[in-house]
């Protein structure tokens, strides 16, 4: 039920449709890289699909920490901006649920931008390289894998827009938080294995082993429930609701 | 009422917003990875000296991704504290000229991005010291350089902050005023790499500082990027926002 | 003298009509009550005079300045407290009215002034964001009253207030007039309030001006239409519901 209730409020906040555009933007980038460096790409000896996501992936995952942090701030910022929360905090509602539904709600949303996405990369695959297998299960297996990466982020990212009573502060928060995963994740240490933000640029390619994909995968469970427990701990030590 | 009134008045209505530590935290925490890493600086195959390379390195990182993301956030603080308890219809009901207000807040912008830029430059300094410290070689460049350098991002971007602040006034759901603040950040680093990047604001700090990267070090101070296409479309690009959100500004509280 | 003067003043948006060929007529130095119920366009009709939307059609002359020509003008000889009170939350009340002090280009101790007005004074150096709702109104009407402008815009200026609070703002609006000789235009959907403070009054339902003149005067058009003349509140009741009626009939 509150998840319905959810759906309703994100009415004409316009979140839909930025996801939608994140997508498309997100999808087109992969488009624009094979039209301008064909070249480039089409010369490796790889399956297409370990091409498109070796190329492109770094940049789409951007775009998805961008989205999970917009979004986040955006669900709590209708709540905070005329005070609707205080109301709900008065109703017989938890707070956990409330917070659960919102990181579902955004969950939902990332499944169209991840279908669109994989749409693109095959068109591309289709496209650019005739005759070659397309690897669709690969990118299939990837959208699932990506899905999984970017639950610790949404949930994350909603647990510091539901601290903070104005926008700017989330989102200044969510921005640094998001640079630090961007710029650390090249490096080859503990931290940008770890690192929330750093999760969703890993990808599953054909040649990704088991071995590296499921300690990914355990650690994006295990930060999910971490940040979770944190959120209904801090739901109940704080005089101020949260 | 002129324009440095007004100004006086804006930067009253920012206190107590915290966007100082907002613009501050991710200057150290830029510093502090190349700090830790500072032995990379010296595997480099630019032939770019290891104080360049760990300069550089972190300024690339500011002017492409973080001082944009940060005039976004700038922007959505200077609309919110307005609409949050209706400060702007305050205002609409003073004597004061809307176009003033917008200016006003425009310079606001561009000092807290200037207050950004100077930390950013005065953070290198320990960053550099403690680098030097830990791997026994000199990593500090002469403050003549790094002034010019950071002078050289701040004053590109003012027709990205001009473009940021026309996106923050004129789109009044913030959804999308972020979303498109943040969205166009991104294409930057695919932009740079063709002939028409002068054509998009936010390329000009990334591109500038990339090519000062690949010209040799001796020429530091001498920019080998030629202004004609890039000052006229500056001016141009950062006149025509400015014109457009002062028309903009407060008008839909005022239809 | 007139200080504000309508001229079938009209306010559309898309397919509903604000405001509606309006007429009124503020005397100078008086307190003006404009009663009317909710969305009768009180608002509206305040928010035109002090530019914050357009009229449609006809005008209107303050102090003999008409608008858009003099806004600026206008704005100046004018304190405003329109729907809900503005302020900055993460500034002080104090560092609010100085924002408007400047503006206004004021001197310093018209900031006292104003807070000891409304009583603010010892709540000067909190934050507006932790006001309670009272205090908050009482900022509104301290931003209003800075500098003593001639002329005064309140809009239910007495919300959200506790009834020792409402009193008290009801008798220092019913005194400023001779305090320091300005005009009031006040709005309120409760006649007993207007009846307390006003000397004129204006009725206005449905963006229409159902009456104009004194309170006498009311009461004696009360009793020529037979209306319940002895209570007020229940004369003004009749009136709308009238009015409603004959709405409801024409369509």
């Amino acid at each position: 039920m509150i998840l319905a209730l959810e759906i309703k409020k994100i009415k004409r906040t316009g979140l839909f449709p930025a996801f939608l555009a994140g997508a498309l933007a997100a999808s087109a980038f992969p488009v624009i890289n094979m039209a301008f460096r064909t070249e480039l790409f089409t010369s490796q000896d790889l399956p297409p699909a370990d091409i498109l996501l070796n190329g492109n992936w770094d940049m789409i995952a951007t775009f998805h920490c961008f989205l999970a942090v917009l979004g986040a701030c955006i669900l709590y910022h209708t709540e905070f901006a005329n005070r609707a929360i205080e109301k709900l905090h008065m109703l017989p509602v938890s707070q956990g649920k409330v917070f659960f539904c919102k990181n579902l709600l955004l969950l939902l949303l990332f499944l169209p931008v991840f279908l669109i996405e994989t749409c693109f990369l095959l068109f591309c695959a289709r496209h650019w390289f005739p005759g070659e297998t397309l690897g669709a299960e690969i990118l299939l297996e990837n959208m699932g894998f990506s899905l999984a990466a970017i639950l610790p982020v949404l949930v994350l990212s909603t647990l510091i827009a539901s601290l903070a009573k104005n926008m700017w502060i989330s989102l200044g928060i969510g921005v640094i938080g998001m640079f630090l995963g961007q710029m650390t994740v090249s490096y080859d240490t503990l931290f940008s294995r770890i690192y929330t933000f750093c999760l969703p640029y890993c990808c599953l390619t054909s040649s990704s082993r088991p071995e590296d994909i499921f300690p990914i995968l355990g650690i994006c469970a295990a930060e999910t429930i971490l940040l979770g427990a944190i959120k209904l701990f801090l739901i109940k030590i704080r005089r101020t609701p949260v | 009422m002129n324009l440095l009134t007004i100004f006086r008045i804006e930067l009253k209505k920012i206190r107590r917003t915290h966007i100082f530590w907002i613009l501050l935290i991710p200057l150290i925490l830029l510093w502090i990875p190349a700090v830790l890493n500072a032995g990379s600086s010296f595997g480099n195959a630019a032939g770019l000296s290891p104080e360049m390379n760990f300069f550089f390195q972190s300024y690339l990182g500011m002017s492409w991704f973080m001082y944009p993301a940060s005039l976004v956030v700038i922007t959505v603080m200077l609309n919110q504290l307005e609409r949050t308890n209706q400060g702007i219809l305050k205002m609409l009901s003073l004597p004061v000229s809307t176009t003033g207000l917008c200016l006003g807040k425009f310079l606001v912008l561009l000092l807290l991005s200037a207050i950004q830029m100077s930390l950013m430059a005065v953070l290198y300094y320990p960053a550099a010291a403690i680098a030097s410290h830990s791997t026994g070689y000199d990593f500090i460049l002469p403050l003549s350089t790094v002034l010019y350098e950071t002078l050289v991002i701040y004053f590109s971007s003012i027709p990205m902050a001009a473009f940021y602040w026309l996106i923050a006034v004129c789109i009044r759901t913030s959804v999308f005023s972020v979303g498109i603040g943040l969205a166009t950040i991104v294409p930057a680093v695919l932009l740079i790499n063709t002939k028409i990047w002068f054509a998009y604001p936010m390329c000009y700090p990334f591109y500038i500082m990339s090519q000062l990267l690949s010209q040799p070090q001796a020429e530091v101070y001498s920019l080998s990027i030629d202004l004609f296409p890039l000052v006229p479309v500056a001016v141009a690009v950062t006149l025509v926002c400015l014109t457009i959100s002062c028309l903009c500004f407060g008008r839909a509280k005022r239809r | 003298m007139n200080i504000i003067e309508t001229h079938n003043l009209t306010k559309r948006y898309r397919d509903f009509t604000a405001v509606n060929k309006l007429n009124m007529h503020v005397q100078k130095g008086q307190v003006y009550g404009f009663l009317g119920p909710n969305g009768a366009g009180k608002s509206t009709t305040m928010k035109m005079f002090l530019g914050l939307t357009r009229p449609s059609s006809g005008d209107f002359q303050i102090k003999g300045l008409s608008y858009p020509k003099d806004r600026r003008e206008i704005l100046r000889q004018t304190g405003a407290f329109i729907e809900s009170p503005s302020f900055y939350g993460n500034l002080t009340g104090e560092e609010n009215l100085d924002i408007i002090r400047r503006i206004l280009g004021l001197p310093k101790d018209s900031i006292k002034d104003a807070l000891e007005l409304t009583g603010l004074y010892e709540f000067r150096k909190r934050l507006a964001s932790k006001y309670s709702l009272g205090m908050k109104q009482r900022l509104g009407l301290a931003e209003a009253l800075l500098g003593r402008p001639p002329l005064l815009i309140l809009d239910e200026p007495t919300n959200g207030l506790d009834p020792a609070g409402i009193h008290e703002i009801r008798t220092l609006i019913r005194s400023l007039p001779q305090k320091y000789n300005c005009t009031v235009l006040v709005s309120s959907h409760l006649l007993s309030e207007i009846e307390l403070m006003a000397d004129d009054v204006g009725i206005l339902n449905h963006g229409r001006l159902l009456f104009e003149g004194t309170l006498p005067e009311l009461r004696e058009q009360a009793a020529q239409m037979g209306y319940p003349a002895d209570n007020l509140e229940d004369t003004f009741l009749t009136m709308i519901q009238e009015d409603n009626l004959k709405r409801g009939g024409r369509k």
